[in-house]
């Protein structure tokens, strides 16, 4: 299994929350590194703790409803922000990063090193298009994506304990 | 307290959906309105004019939860209108992992949806806190089942390996073994605590005389294909799906209404309890037998009693089929070629949340003319608001946080889709 893996996350079908499975396709057309893997996790939820499983860094593209302008790109640590959960438990269904990240905390669980590339959605409703504005933002994640993914592993090798900001 | 008024909000994407309102005064219900569901719109749209091929791919992203579900329903849906016969390999992989998505969704919605009310927490995160060996013996499991989707469909995340008639990718028989072992060995220690664990909450009691609907076949406690098969004695072909959803526009919701012999009809574990219950393996009889569940069970909130019961029947099922694929050794077998003429067909098969319908038209192009999907979540809202109607009345003179806590509760327990699959981050920079 290689060390870094970059995951676009998100669902095609629903306008621009897809935009990590467009990354991801164009990522696919590229040549990586030899200790690169690309992946298009869809939507798991919780599943994410798997995925993360066995990596030592994991770069996340995905839509991000960060009060910014549509198509805007901006990278962050989960560490450094607040991640809203869903707020309603009804359905596992809109479980994602935030939850998975929040379990891991709590479990005090291992997790790789970890970005995230967020674009800002312009529209998340049914429909496999792209809005303009994140069409146009992908030639930049793609290359800021792989910048990244370019640096290598983080410099110390023993596992980081998570601990999520408290909100 | 005769006077309620009990507004969830659950905040979507998309207006006035996620909402439960629920009003009496003096002691008569008002309103009760269920806005929890949001049906694929579009679906047609997302797959007319596509070819066949694409069907099961793009439908698989409907649900990141149910990607098997709705890729096995449309795979029927396309074979059907094909005319295409599957192998018995073939056969014996789909129900493998069927079984994966089953196990997967059961448990998570089991101890990280409706577990953390019974232990008067919010979420799974405090739970983590306050029964952490629970949250980790469900992660372990989920990520059992999470392997094993990902051994036959190619894939941890969408069954990208699953096509017309068969797979483009078969796991080796080491893989299989290693699977079987980490049922055998693991999982089935961890099903017992899970029993345990579920016999000791209290669920509510509540009963109400309801229609229930499942997929039924003679063999085998039934999840891909069969004949749909009601409690009140209806029995339909697959093809003849409509005659059972009669689906409906109500008033008061962009959604559609289902309704069969009575005004609803139940589907998900508990509907194919109360079917199938006979063909249950052993052991996830006795599952029942300890979580006081008998057939024929009128209570909703047992719905997730029945799942702990077929996460008993699924780990057994699938060491069978383990079993079975290992004597008989995996073999590439030729892929189906599309023999110039359309058709159309229908394809169900029972998701964790109850029976799913796909049904397709596919030209002489072998392209998508008409598609139609019909949801489990869609299929129970008619019942779960006839629930509310039968329960309000019954509680209505506990505080309103009761009242509110007994009606999220009731949702839960339906395991219900609502906007289906969306991702996005929520970001506060700070």
């Amino acid at each position: 299994m290689k060390p870094i893996l970059i995951l676009g996350l998100g669902n095609p079908l629903q306008g621009d929350d897809g935009i990590g499975c467009h990354v991801v396709q164009e990522l696919e057309q590229r040549t990586l590194p030899d200790d690169v893997d690309v992946m298009d996790g869809g939507t798991p939820g919780i599943g994410l703790l798997d995925i993360f499983e066995g990596r030592r860094r994991v770069i996340i593209v995905d839509a991000a409803e960060m009060g910014r302008s549509p198509g805007e790109v901006v990278r962050f640590r989960p560490e450094d922000v607040k991640l809203t959960g869903s707020a309603q438990r009804f359905s596992l269904h809109r479980s994602g990063v935030a939850d998975a990240l929040a379990l891991a905390s709590e479990l005090e669980l291992a997790l790789p090193d970890i970005v995230v590339f967020g674009v800002q959605p312009a529209q998340v409703d049914w429909n496999d298009r792209l809005s303009p504005q994140v069409q146009a933002a992908i030639p930049t994640v793609t290359e800021a994506v792989l910048n990244e993914a370019k640096a290598g592993c983080p410099p110390h090798n023993r596992s980081t304990r998570w601990q999520m900001k408290k909100s | 307290m005769a006077n309620v008024n009990v507004q969830v909000h659950h905040v979507t994407r998309v207006e006035g959906h996620g909402n439960i309102v629920v009003n009496a005064k003096n002691g008569v219900l008002e309103e009760c309105r269920l806005d929890i569901v949001e049906t694929p719109r579009f679906f047609e749209a997302m797959l007319r004019g596509r070819p066949y091929t694409e069907s099961s791919h793009i439908t698989s992203r409907i649900c990141g939860i149910c990607a098997v579900g709705h890729a096995t329903a449309s795979l029927r849906a396309t074979e059907a209108a094909l005319n295409v016969e599957l192998s018995e390999q073939t056969v014996l992989l789909r129900k493998l992992i069927f079984h994966g998505e089953q196990l997967d969704s059961h448990v998570l919605h089991t101890y990280m949806l409706v577990a953390p009310d019974f232990f008067g927490v919010g979420s799974v995160i405090p739970l983590a806190t306050i029964a952490p060996d629970a949250v980790v013996r469900a992660l372990r499991m989920k990520k059992l089942a999470g392997d094993l989707c990902a051994a036959i469909g190619g894939r941890h995340t969408h069954p990208i390996a699953m096509t017309v008639g068969g797979f483009t990718h078969l796991p080796t028989v080491d893989e299989i073994k290693s699977l079987r072992n980490r049922l055998a060995e693991g999982a089935r220690k961890d099903v017992d605590d899970t029993v345990a664990l579920f016999k000791t909450l209290p669920w509510p009691k509540f009963e109400r005389e309801t229609e229930y609907v499942a997929l039924s076949k003679p063999d085998e406690y039934a999840f891909i294909d069969g004949t749909i098969t009601t409690t009140d004695g209806g029995s339909y072909a697959i093809k003849d799906y409509r005659q059972v959803t009669n689906e409906n526009v109500v008033q008061h919701s962009s959604a559609k209404h289902c309704a069969h012999k009575r005004g609803s009809y139940m589907v998900g574990a508990l509907a194919r309890f109360n079917v199938n219950h006979e063909q249950l393996h052993p052991r996830a009889k006795a599952a029942a037998e300890e979580l006081g569940l008998k057939p024929i069970c009128t209570n909703p909130y047992l719905n997730s009693a029945a799942q702990v019961v077929e996460i008993a029947h699924c780990v057994e099922d699938a060491i069978r089929i383990c079993d079975e694929l290992i004597v008989r050794g995996i073999k590439t077998e030729p892929l189906y070629k599309f023999a110039g003429r359309g058709g159309e067909g229908a394809g169900s098969c029972e998701v964790p949340r109850g029976i799913l319908f796909h049904n397709y038209q596919i030209g002489d192009d072998g392209r998508v003319v008409g598609a139609n999907c019909i949801i489990p979540t869609g299929q129970n809202l008619a019942n779960i608001e006839a629930d509310f109607r039968k329960l309000v009345p019954e509680i209505l003179d506990q505080d309103q946080d009761k009242v509110r806590m007994a009606l999220e509760m009731l949702v839960r327990a339906y395991d219900p889709c609502i906007s289906c699959s969306t991702h996005f981050l929520n970001v506060r920079f700070v």
